[in-house]
């Protein structure tokens, strides 16, 4: 019995021994990063006020989820985000569309978007503040502004290169135009689609916080400006993990996404980043 | 290229009409001569002068430092395991952060002035030079970078004989990411804080009710990102020239 019971042990400790670095290698480095910052700040070398130390953020992180700031400012941030992506992709996807079936549509709107996609998007801010007020209204239409233009140029190409045959096939078989378009050329296009959310779906939230440190009106990046100009460092450094972690969070529910609604796609493994 | 100007010289058009014959409020969507004449105006008063100056000099020292900073960060990470081992999961953790989420930090590290605006910059930029690199360096050939060993080349040699190059093509669309990102980030730091640069002058005329400035400085950011992106086009053409088969 007691055999069994050391057996199971060194069993164990062998099985820890050989989990053990799988888990806790990836995890060294932060741990490192958090031990030294701990040190420095706890040492007095730095200013606590340049170098929260990470003791202090976490104690502001509990505090700000207590008071329910951090969760009122994070589902602002969040429905921003969210509206205007949503915005972006039924937007993008349609102009994208026409441009990749229609000659006309190319030729007009081609130079537009391929001027407009390497333009600084950000600097439409002030226009935006101008023609839709300081509230949600110019956040989530600069979101969806900029986000739509790799949407636009993802589904455009997609709907260009879906092939030819399969649309031939759904003639012959004497499918309607509309009916092409539903059952072929639509689902043909929504790997480029997903392709196009993915890249934009960080310039979404780059755009979110930028309008909320710029025009205030709550949200992660209203909180964090205050913060800074009654120097609060803490609470800047605590907004940042929390919008790290928010942006982990939507990029993995889009894969997510891409794997349910994509099954049949052979391309839904590639990892877009 | 004139084929291509057709359609854009259309917009123009539609807008010019619909802002002159009245159909838009002239605060809300000024006709677009007359915010041509306003960027002449501000050329002229010297308003526009030191601040694209003091912008591109901040967008260029950022967008250097990034790169130069990214493709060492990189080619070291492909040859290093342990480099590899730390710099990887702060990548993936700084990944998904909106970089000028760093600007209210910048600003109470650096103060209000250029570092911290160039500090954003490369923040922003550096990522994708890193990772481009990076893969790119590890796609290199492994017979070739034996070969190297063999012939007695150090390993600093080989990273810059060999790996580099090898991996150029990948750097180069790395890089284009930067340029893109490196407005992006100028812009929206500048606008954020302080008295100078092409952010700052562009919100600075839309809160005075200067609508016709405003709208022609973030044009004219808008083609600076532009012109940037055509010229950098070109130029990496050139240097991928002899990778075409």
């Amino acid at each position: 019995m007691g055999h069994s019971v050391v057996d199971s042990w060194r069993h164990t400790a062998i099985r820890m021994r050989r989990a053990g670095p799988a888990i806790v290698r990836p995890l060294t480095p932060f741990t490192a990063v958090i031990l030294v910052w701990q040190a420095i700040a706890a040492s007095g070398a730095v200013n606590s006020y340049l170098l929260p130390p990470p003791t202090a953020v976490l104690s502001r992180l509990i505090h700000l989820a207590a008071t329910g700031d951090l969760f009122a400012d994070t589902a602002l941030t969040v429905y921003r985000t969210l509206a205007g992506f949503g915005i972006a992709i039924l937007v993008g996807a349609s102009i994208g569309f026409w441009m990749g079936t229609s000659a006309f549509g190319e030729w007009l709107l081609g130079p537009v978007v391929s001027f407009l996609f390497s333009t600084p998007k950000i600097s439409f801010l002030p226009i935006f503040i101008l023609w839709f007020g300081t509230f949600d209204g110019s956040k989530i239409l600069m979101t969806a502004f900029i986000c739509a233009f790799p949407v636009i140029s993802a589904c455009h190409s997609g709907a260009k290169d879906v092939s030819r045959l399969w649309r031939w096939v759904g003639q012959n078989i004497g499918m309607s135009r509309s009916r092409v378009v539903r059952k072929i050329m639509i689902p043909a296009t929504l790997p480029a689609l997903f392709t196009g959310g993915a890249i934009s779906l960080p310039f979404a939230f780059i755009a979110v916080s930028v309008s909320e440190m710029m025009s205030g009106g709550g949200g992660l990046g209203a909180r964090m400006m205050l913060s800074a100009r009654f120097a609060d460092s803490a609470t800047v450094v605590a907004v940042i993990i929390v919008l790290g972690a928010i942006g982990v969070a939507l990029s993995a529910a889009l894969t997510a996404a891409r794997h349910r609604l994509l099954r049949w796609d052979s391309t839904v493994d590639t990892v877009v980043a | 290229m004139t084929a291509r100007a057709v359609p854009i010289l259309l917009f123009l058009g539609l807008w010019e009409i619909v802002a002159a014959l009245g159909f838009a409020p002239r605060d809300i969507l000024p006709p677009v001569h007359s915010i041509a004449a306003r960027a002449v105006a501000l050329g002229t008063t010297g308003e526009l002068g030191p601040n694209l100056l003091t912008s591109l000099g901040r967008a260029a020292l950022g967008f250097v430092l990034a790169t130069c900073a990214g493709i060492v960060l990189g080619a070291l990470m492909s040859r290093s395991r342990a480099i590899e081992v730390f710099v990887n999961p702060v990548l993936a953790l700084s990944y998904p952060i909106p970089k000028p989420a760093f600007f209210p930090l910048f600003l109470i590290w650096l103060g209000l002035g250029s570092p911290t605006h160039v500090a954003v910059i490369v923040t922003g930029c550096i990522i994708p030079v890193v990772i481009s690199t990076y893969n790119g360096a590890r796609r290199v050939n492994r017979h070739v970078v034996w070969t190297a060993q063999n012939f007695g080349m150090g390993p600093t040699r080989i990273i810059w004989r060999v790996v580099l190059p090898a991996a150029l093509p990948d750097i180069v669309v790395g890089i284009r990411v930067a340029l893109t990102l490196s407005f992006d980030m100028l812009v929206s730091s500048e606008m954020l804080a302080g008295q100078t640069g092409l952010g700052f002058l562009a919100s600075y005329l839309g809160e005075g009710g200067d609508y016709e400035g405003m709208f022609a400085v973030v044009l004219m950011i808008g083609f600076l990102g532009f012109f940037a992106d055509q010229a950098y086009g070109a130029l990496s053409g050139r240097l991928l020239a002899p990778y075409r088969d």
